[in-house]
C-alpha cells in the first residue's frame, strides 16, 4: 500500500524514509505476486543480458494460434528435414504429424515443383523467399499452395521457418470467375451476332423496297419500249431497220431479266409454289448442270433419300441452283469439285429470325478460293460482285436470297478465304404430296382471234394504247378502261367482252386482283389475264386467286396472245358441264 | 487521501504496462488499465503496452522483475504495481488515482 505524502514531509530524511518504504512495499508485492503465481514471466538480468523466463504455460496462446490458424506452419533444417509442422499442414497433406516430422519436406511436394522448393531452400536470402507450388496429398491429389520461407537463428543454430497458404479456394474461385467470364463472352458474342443479323435483315428489307419500286417502274418503261419495237418490227420490211430493232429488243430483254432478278431479291416475284421432291428436281437438272460447269469441274450429288416434299416454286429453285453452280465454277478457275447435297434438318426457333420446324436443305459446296469475311457479309447485297466488270451483275445471290425468303426458307453462306464455299438453302417441308408430272393439257379447238373482244385495263396511258395496238394488230377487237371502276362500269353497261386484260397495280383503290374478284363475282365465266411489273404487293389477294395467270411485264406480243388464249381455254373448260 | 496534492488531480499520466504475450493475465491487465484510463484519465493519459518477448531491452531498462507490471512513469514519483492487475481498486490505490474525480477536468 502506497503512503500519501503530506506537506509536512518536507524533511529530506522523512522523504527518503517514505521512498524506501514505498520500494520495500513494491519488493514485497513482487515477491508475493511471484509466490502466488500471479505473474506470467520473470526477467533475469544475467551476464548475457536480460532473459525472459516464462512461467506456467505463458506461450500456450502462441501455440494455439500457430496450430489453429488457416495457414500451414513448419520449421525445417537448412537441408529440408521437417522439425515441426502444425496440424493445418498435416490436414493439407492428409497425413498424421508422425509421418511428416522427421521427413524431407521435399517428398510432400509435387515432383514437378521440387526444384522450385530446392531453389527456395538454398537461396540464403535474409529476406526469405516465396513461391507458388503444389503439394501432393496422401491420396495423390495436388494441393496448390503459396509457400514462404525464411531462415532464423535460434540458440546459435539456423532453422528455416515456413508458412503454407492453401490456394485451393482462390484457384477454384478464379476458375469459376473464368468460367463465368467465358459464359458472358459467349452471350455477348451471340448478342452481337443477333444484332448484326438484325441490322443485315433491316438493310436487306430497305434495299428490297427500293429495288421493288425501281424494278416496277422500269418494267412499265420496258413494256412500252419492247411492245412498240415489236409493232414496228412487224410493219417494216427493211432488213437494216429490222436488225436495229432486233438489237433494241435484245437490250429490252436484258433489261427485263435484270428487273426480274431485282424483283426476285425484293421478294416480289410471281412465284407458284407447289409441293415438290427436291431430289427429283436436282436429278432432273443434273445433265444441265454438268454441261454448265464444264469438264474441269467434277459434280457430285449426295442426295438424302428420306426427304419430305417442299413447298417451293420449282422453276425458280432450278434457276437458283444453276446460279449457285455458276458462282461455284467462277470460284474454281483451276478446276475442282462441286458437291450438291441434300439433308433433312430441323431448325430451332429463333424469334424474329428463324421459324423453327422441319426443312430440307440443299448444300452447294465448292472447293474454290472461298471468300474473306468482308465479302461474305455482303454477298447477298444486290449489285455487290467480286467479278470483273461485265462478268456478273451482282444479282445472282441476291436473287437466291429473295427467292428463299419469299418461299419462307433461308439461305446461309459458309466460307473463308482459301477454304471453299458452301451455300445452304433451307426449304420448308410441306405435308402436301408432290404431284406426279402432269401430262400437258389438251387444248380445245381454238377460235380465231377475230371473234374475240378484249377489255384492256391499265392506268398507264402508253401501255394501255400499246396493248390495244398490239391486240388489234393480232386481230382482236378491243375496248379500253383506265381503272378498275371504269372497267366495271363498261362491263355493267353491257359491253360485249370475252376476256379482260388488266394491270395489277393501279390507283383508284382497286388493284387488278380486286377487279378480277369483282368480275368473278359478276360473271364467273369471263376470262381474265393479269399483267404486272410486280405482283407481290397484294399477296393476300394473290393467295385467293392463285389460279389466275399473271403475265410478267415486259412481255412479248406472242406471250400476251398465248396468255389470252389460255385464259379463254380455261374459261371454256369451266363452262363444259361435268 | 485528503492529503493528496491538489496538482495531481489535473496532471498528465504516463502509464507503461509490461506483459508477456497474450496470456489471460495480460488480457485482463490491459482491459483493467484501459477502463481506468477511460474513466478517470480521459484526455490526459498516455498508455504504453509492451511485450517482454518483443522488447526485452526495455524491460531490463525499467528493471522489470516479473510481469504483468504496471508503471506510473508520470506524474513522479515512479510507482509500480505487479501481479494481478484485474483488481480495479488495487490498481487505483497503487497509482493514487482512486480519489480523482471521474471524467476530464473542468
Amino acid at each position: 500500500m502506497m503512503t500519501s505524502r503530506s506537506p509536512a514531509a518536507a524533511d529530506p530524511r522523512q522523504t527518503e524514509i517514505d521512498e524506501l518504504r514505498a520500494r520495500l512495499g513494491e519488493a514485497e508485492e513482487t515477491l508475493q505476486a511471484i509466490r502466488q503465481g500471479d505473474v506470467d514471466a520473470v526477467v533475469i538480468n544475467g551476464t548475457a543480458g536480460p532473459q525472459v523466463y516464462t512461467l506456467l504455460n505463458a506461450d500456450r496462446p502462441y501455440r494455439t494460434i500457430v496450430e489453429r490458424m488457416q495457414e500451414g506452419a513448419l520449421t525445417l533444417t537448412p537441408e529440408g528435414t521437417v522439425l515441426y509442422a502444425n496440424q493445418r499442414l498435416a490436414a493439407f497433406l492428409g497425413l498424421g504429424l508422425e509421418h511428416i516430422v522427421g521427413h524431407e519436406f521435399g517428398q510432400f511436394i509435387d515432383v514437378e515443383d521440387r526444384t522450385l522448393f530446392c531453389a527456395l531452400l538454398t537461396r540464403n536470402d535474409p529476406h526469405g523467399g516465396r513461391t507458388e507450388l503444389a503439394l501432393r496429398a496422401a491420396d495423390g491429389s495436388p494441393v496448390p499452395v503459396y509457400l514462404s520461407m525464411i531462415e532464423l537463428m535460434d540458440e546459435g543454430r539456423t532453422i528455416v521457418s515456413g508458412i503454407v497458404t492453401d490456394l485451393r479456394w482462390p484457384k477454384q474461385r478464379m476458375q469459376e470467375l473464368a468460367e463465368a467470364n467465358a459464359r458472358l463472352v459467349t452471350v455477348m458474342a451471340e448478342r452481337e451476332r443477333a444484332e448484326s443479323l438484325l441490322r443485315h435483315a433491316l438493310k436487306m428489307e430497305a434495299v428490297g423496297e427500293l429495288t421493288a419500286g425501281l424494278a416496277h417502274d422500269f418494267n412499265n418503261l420496258l413494256a412500252v419500249i419492247g411492245g412498240n419495237l415489236e409493232l414496228f418490227s412487224a410493219r417494216t420490211g427493211d432488213d437494216w431497220l429490222k436488225a436495229r430493232v432486233d438489237a433494241s429488243q435484245r437490250a429490252v430483254e436484258r433489261g427485263a431479266r435484270l428487273t426480274r432478278q431485282l424483283l426476285a431479291f425484293a421478294r416480289q416475284q410471281n412465284l407458284q409454289p407447289q409441293a415438290m421432291a427436291v431430289n427429283a428436281l436436282l436429278l432432273d437438272i443434273e445433265p444441265l448442270l454438268r454441261s454448265a460447269i464444264g469438264d474441269r469441274i467434277r459434280l457430285q450429288l449426295a442426295l438424302n433419300e428420306g426427304l419430305a416434299p417442299c413447298l417451293v416454286d420449282a422453276a425458280e429453285l432450278q434457276a437458283s441452283i444453276l446460279n449457285l453452280a455458276k458462282n461455284a465454277v467462277d470460284a474454281m478457275p483451276a478446276g475442282g469439285c462441286l458437291t450438291i447435297a441434300t439433308a433433312a434438318v430441323t431448325l430451332e426457333d429463333v424469334p424474329g429470325q428463324v421459324r423453327g420446324g422441319r426443312y430440307s436443305s440443299i448444300n452447294v459446296t465448292d472447293t474454290g478460293h472461298g471468300m474473306p469475311s468482308a465479302v461474305r457479309d455482303r454477298a447477298f447485297d444486290p449489285f455487290f460482285t467480286t467479278k470483273d466488270i461485265g462478268k456478273g451483275t451482282g444479282l445472282g445471290l441476291s436473287q437466291v436470297y429473295g427467292f428463299m425468303r419469299q418461299s419462307d426458307g433461308y439461305v446461309t453462306i459458309d466460307s473463308a478465304a482459301g477454304s471453299g464455299t458452301t451455300v445452304r438453302l433451307f426449304l420448308p417441308v410441306t405435308d402436301m404430296i408432290a404431284p406426279a408430272p402432269a401430262p400437258p393439257p389438251t387444248r380445245p379447238a381454238r377460235t380465231t382471234p377475230q371473234s374475240r373482244r378484249v377489255l384492256v385495263v391499265d392506268d398507264d396511258r402508253d401501255i394501255r394504247e400499246l396493248v390495244v395496238e398490239v391486240l388489234e394488230s393480232l386481230g382482236y377487237t378491243t375496248v379500253a378502261a383506265e381503272s378498275g371502276p371504269a372497267a366495271l362500269v363498261l362491263l355493267d353497261g353491257g359491253a360485249a367482252v370475252d376476256v379482260v386484260v388488266s394491270d395489277v397495280l393501279m390507283p383508284d383503290g382497286m388493284s387488278g386482283f380486286q377487279l378480277a374478284r369483282e368480275i368473278r363475282r359478276r360473271s364467273p365465266n369471263l376470262a381474265i389475264v393479269l399483267t404486272s411489273g410486280m405482283t407481290g404487293a397484294d399477296h393476300a389477294a394473290a393467295d385467293v386467286m392463285r389460279d389466275l395467270p399473271v403475265l410478267k411485264k415486259p412481255y412479248r406480243c406472242d406471250d400476251l396472245m398465248q396468255a389470252i388464249e389460255s385464259a379463254l381455254d380455261a374459261a371454256a373448260l369451266d363452262r363444259v358441264p361435268a | 487521501m485528503l492529503s493528496l496534492e491538489p496538482q495531481i488531480a489535473d496532471r498528465h499520466f504516463v502509464l507503461r504496462l509490461f506483459v508477456a504475450g497474450s496470456t489471460i493475465r495480460s488480457a485482463r491487465a490491459i482491459q483493467t488499465i484501459r477502463q481506468i484510463c477511460d474513466t478517470y484519465l480521459t484526455g490526459r493519459h498516455d498508455l504504453q503496452v509492451l511485450d517482454l518477448y518483443q522488447c526485452p531491452e526495455a524491460a531490463a531498462r525499467e528493471q522489470i522483475v516479473a510481469v504483468p507490471t504496471l508503471i506510473r512513469v508520470m506524474p513522479t514519483p515512479l510507482r509500480r504495481v505487479i501481479g494481478d492487475l484485474s483488481d480495479h481498486q488495487r490498481v487505483l490505490d497503487s497509482l493514487d488515482i482512486g480519489s480523482l474525480p471521474a471524467g476530464p477536468p473542468s
